[in-house]
């Protein structure tokens, strides 16, 4: 047990807020194209409606939404991994 | 501490090896890259898989687990930990066999006094210069108070002088801890200096045992002899003591000014690259220069080996290929050579060779 909370979890860090980064942007990808097939609600229901309204305006706002959020979720974690793991990488 | 015994252990690489290391002794392992030093060393840890016996003071451990051995280990690439300061990287140890936080502190602050790196305690391993991560590894290795300790090439990557310093200091607290040590190296000058006795392992055998002395005067067999650089050696037939720590020996027909201070030398020992090689006349007092005629040439990667007779001796010297193209040198030729006077091996026993 002492192994692995002073070595195997505190070393395993920096992976794991590696794969959080990573999958943050795909995870938001994923919601939207969920959104679009079966839910009628959200951001990717609008984009469909969008689409069926050729509402340009409409699609790039939803894309400018999404970029942020990618965006600042990756910086949430690298602000974390920064709090977590700075001191020692 | 332990005396360690290996019976016939053999795994992908060891070929049934034999060896004993004394107790408190501290012993190395000379050999080139490859030849199985560091799995010689797992195998006394109980890291990899092995056949064979090891024995403890005639306990054999071959089913005890590595951290129930009582090994402290310095790896070769160090593995501190990084996300833990110097302070917990010594405490680890301690921590895992579950003392309480006030023997923890008092054993830490006593190994940081002793490795003299007080003032690194609350400092990252990140923010460390080699010779201070060794100096803590060590400390780390010691923290438990191990029976034997395993240091595998501890000064890799280190400067000449950081180098020389810590050894000094290894080998004062290997002396005062009184601990069975294993040391690997492939630098045979690291060799000589360390080692109580040196273990020559070659392709995962051991080729031979004996002090330093001992190898170097009478390497057991052509391969010993290569790795340690073909040492020229002569055997002195008249030693005379010119006093103040300086004698001359005569070995056929050679009269060698030797810095020696003690009984009379059986024989000396000089390497190839250490004998100076001159087409002209070198400047200066002609201490230990002669003239001989070149027998032989052997071309090596980037060194020439010339074959010097010089009066009834055969001596062998190593130059630079680039300062060989300079010099037009060829079988038959005249040459004056200078062996360095700081360089020469001194052994003073003839009956001390057994392997």
């Amino acid at each position: 047990m002492v192994i692995l909370t002073t070595v195997v979890i505190p070393l395993a860090l920096p992976n794991i807020f590696t794969g959080l980064r990573l999958e943050a942007g795909m995870a938001w990808r994923v919601i939207i194209a969920a959104e679009m097939v079966a839910i009628p609600t959200g951001i990717g229901a609008l984009l469909m409606k969008a689409e069926n309204l050729i509402r340009i305006d409409i699609i790039i706002v939803c894309l400018i939404i999404l970029s942020v959020m990618c965006f600042s979720f990756e910086k949430f974690f690298i602000y974390l991994e920064n709090k977590i793991t700075g001191r020692w990488r | 501490m332990p005396l360690i015994k290996l019976k016939n252990v053999s795994n992908y690489i060891c070929q049934n090896v034999n060896l004993q290391v004394f107790d408190r002794e501290l012993l190395v392992l000379f050999g080139p890259n490859g030849a199985g030093k560091t799995t010689l060393l797992n195998v006394i840890a109980g890291l990899v898989e092995y056949e064979g016996k090891v024995y403890f003071d005639n306990v054999c451990v071959d089913k005890i687990p590595a951290p129930e051995r009582g090994i402290g280990y310095v790896f070769q690439n160090l593995i501190l930990f990084p996300h833990l300061d110097v302070f917990s990287n010594i405490a680890y140890g301690l921590k895992v066999r579950g003392q309480s936080q006030a023997q923890i502190e008092t054993r830490v602050k006593e190994l940081l006094k002793m490795m003299k790196i007080e003032h690194l305690a609350s400092r990252y391993p990140r923010h460390l210069s080699g010779g201070e991560k060794r100096r803590v590894v060590l400390a780390r290795a010691l923290a438990p108070s191990p029976e034997v300790l395993l240091l595998d090439e501890p000064m890799n990557n280190l400067d000449l002088r950081t180098t020389k310093y810590l050894r000094t200091e290894l080998k004062q607290l290997q002396r005062k801890l009184k601990i069975t040590t294993v040391y690997v190296t492939h630098n045979l000058e690291e060799a000589e200096e360390m080692a109580d006795r040196i273990a020559v392992i070659n392709n995962g055998r051991v080729e031979q045992v004996g002090t330093p002395e001992e190898i170097f005067f009478n390497p057991a067999n052509e391969k010993i002899s290569n790795l340690i650089g073909k040492p020229n050696i002569f055997i002195c037939e008249k030693c005379k003591d010119l006093g103040n720590g300086v004698m001359e020996v005569t070995c056929g027909g050679l009269n060698i000014i030797v810095p020696h201070d003690g009984n009379s030398i059986r024989r000396i020992a000089l390497l190839p690259r250490d004998v100076y090689v001159s087409d002209a006349e070198p400047p200066g007092a002609g201490v230990n220069q002669f003239k001989g005629i070149i027998t032989d040439i052997n071309y090596n990667n980037e060194a020439v080996r010339l074959t010097i007779k010089v009066k009834h001796n055969n001596i062998t010297a190593e130059i630079p290929y680039q300062i060989y193209e300079g010099m037009d040198l060829s079988v038959g030729r005249k040459v004056f050579l200078k062996l360095k006077l700081r360089r020469i091996k001194v052994c003073e026993s003839e009956d001390n060779y057994r392997l």
